[in-house]
């Protein structure tokens, strides 16, 4: 019970505190930067970034224009070329060899716009453009809708809240949380916790080496889910109605089973396979040495 | 930095693939070390490459799938192969089970070749998975691959690391650290219990995440 509370919470805490971020920067996006750059952009043209620092924010809108707002410190500039067709390339650049400052920008672009950003302890924040993100320790978060998402962080903190096809997120010791409206995704951690609460995803890959896997919310018919951690808690947290065929494993851990009104296909000290409901969803839990965890709510 | 002049087509795939000679590849690296450009789009031809291999890398070819499908062309008892390998002279009116029998044939490449294509492998009929020497077969060659390709990023990342940030060499080497670990205690179990499939479909995971992970700060120079 108090597993379950957890993680609840800890979904319920982390949406509360992006919903707080994006008000904020909404109220920043809203408040008249100073305009750095405006250019054309067809829809579905690339745009590369590379910012270091700061904040980025980036917002795809029905206008066939980027435009590029906030402050650059002092001791950088900004480079920023392309063209309308071909897409544009915008670097934050120190013009000394002093420490890296922080930029605070916000950007509009196409919906469609592909964007490519990388940063090393930036702040960045998306709305309906899709594309790859990068970080080595920054957070990223992501929201709205757009064709692919692929986000890639060393160490930093991943929010996806999106309804895409298509979603990738890794990251080593960081926070994952995968919420909204993704179908197929393929996420993990090594050392950082994974967060799991979309309705929508038929298909997806979940892995961590030991950080914690939590999967809190029903699983979509005919679905086809995949578990696997080396020594982290694998949590399921499903409807007591939900319908699907779970094998559960684990080398040298535990399975601590919640729905035991049912009586298993087959079970033993270290495997476990249960049909809930018409089994309409495939689940496959392996863990080496982690306690895999199966709850009803 | 910024360059006017960028490597060729054939240079960043040749850099993506490590097919350049060591003299082609020392001057690729030397740009690329200074180039984030082209050091991007090496990265992405290595991301596009390796996803193509991901896509089923524990695939048999084409060709080892035929002795499977020519054996269940004779258990069906449609048409024997062999008949297409007699002389073609004298077959002038063609009897109607051979054309059914190319047609069964047709059928069975076009679904075999089609399956491997997407990964996919039918259930058989009672539902159960594929027998358990195939999926460790399958799982074995998986951990090859990735296994195969980590050391080959390890070698690539050797050049890179200099220009890492220690934020990022630090955590680096603290989740390679991680992932060894687990390498290591899953292939000691693996010593204790050598069929068992789990085991070795973790290994083949714990060697992707490695993989990634390599791949991920590959981009972080």
């Amino acid at each position: 019970m108090l597993a379950e509370r957890r993680v609840v919470a800890l979904i319920a805490i982390s949406a509360l505190i992006s919903l707080a971020a994006r008000h904020v920067n909404a109220q920043g996006a809203a408040a008249n930067e100073p305009l750095l750059r405006a250019r054309a952009l067809r829809a579905g043209s690339p745009v590369k970034m590379f910012v270091p620092s700061g904040s980025v924010r980036l917002i795809g809108w029905d206008r066939d224009s980027i435009d590029v707002r906030g402050q650059i410190p002092a001791s950088a500039q900004l480079l920023f070329g392309g063209s309308d067709s071909a897409g544009y390339k915008l670097v934050v650049e120190q013009r000394d060899e002093s420490a890296t400052k922080a930029s605070r920008l916000v950007i509009h672009m196409p919906r469609k716009s592909q964007i490519s950003i990388k940063t090393a302890d930036a702040l960045v924040e998306v709305t309906d453009v899709g594309g790859w993100f990068y970080t080595v320790s920054g957070r990223i978060r992501i929201d709205g809708a757009m064709a692919s998402l692929d986000v890639e962080a060393m160490s930093g903190d991943i929010d996806l809240d999106a309804t895409t096809p298509w979603a990738r997120a890794k990251t080593g010791k960081g926070h994952l949380v995968v919420r909204g409206s993704p179908q197929d995704v393929d996420a993990s951690t090594i050392g950082g916790t994974l967060d799991i609460a979309a309705a929508s995803i038929m298909h997806g890959r979940f892995t961590s080496v030991t950080g914690d896997i939590h999967y809190a919310s029903t699983i979509a018919p005919h679905a086809l889910f995949e578990f696997s951690t080396h020594s982290g808690t694998v949590d399921l947290l499903l409807p007591h109605d939900v319908s699907a065929r779970l094998e559960l494993s684990t080398v040298d851990g535990e399975i601590d089973n919640g729905f035991t009104q049912l009586r298993p296909a087959a079970a033993g000290v270290h495997n476990l396979q249960l049909s809930l409901g018409s089994g309409a969803a495939d689940v496959t839990v392996r863990t080496f040495k982690g306690t895999v965890r199966l709850r009803a709510r | 930095m910024t360059h006017t002049v960028h490597l060729t087509e054939d240079q960043l795939q040749g850099a993506a693939d490590a097919s350049l000679d060591a003299e082609q590849m020392r001057v690729a690296y030397g740009h690329l070390a200074t180039c984030e450009s082209c050091a991007a789009d090496v990265a992405r031809l290595r991301t596009v490459m390796t996803r193509a291999r991901e896509a089923n890398p524990g695939a048999p070819s084409l060709d080892g799938l035929w002795p499977a499908i020519r054996s269940r062309i004779e258990e069906s008892k449609v048409v024997r192969p062999d008949a297409f390998a007699g002389p073609a002279a004298g077959a002038r009116s063609r009897p109607p089970w051979l054309a059914i029998g190319s047609v069964a044939l047709a059928a069975t490449l076009f679904v075999a070749a089609l399956a491997q294509m997407q990964g996919w492998r039918p259930r058989s009929s009672d539902g159960s998975q594929p027998s358990a020497d195939v999926a460790f077969a399958s799982a074995a060659d998986s951990t090859r691959v990735y296994e195969d390709e980590s050391r080959r990023l390890l070698n690539d990342l050797e050049m890179q690391r200099a220009m890492m940030g220690p934020s990022a060499s630090a955590s680096l080497n603290g989740d390679l650290a991680i992932i060894d670990r687990s390498i290591a205690e899953q292939k000691e179990a693996l010593v204790r219990d050598p069929h068992n499939v789990a085991l070795q479909r973790l290994l083949a995971a714990s060697y992707r995440e490695k993989v990634e992970l390599l791949r991920r700060a590959n981009n972080a120079g």
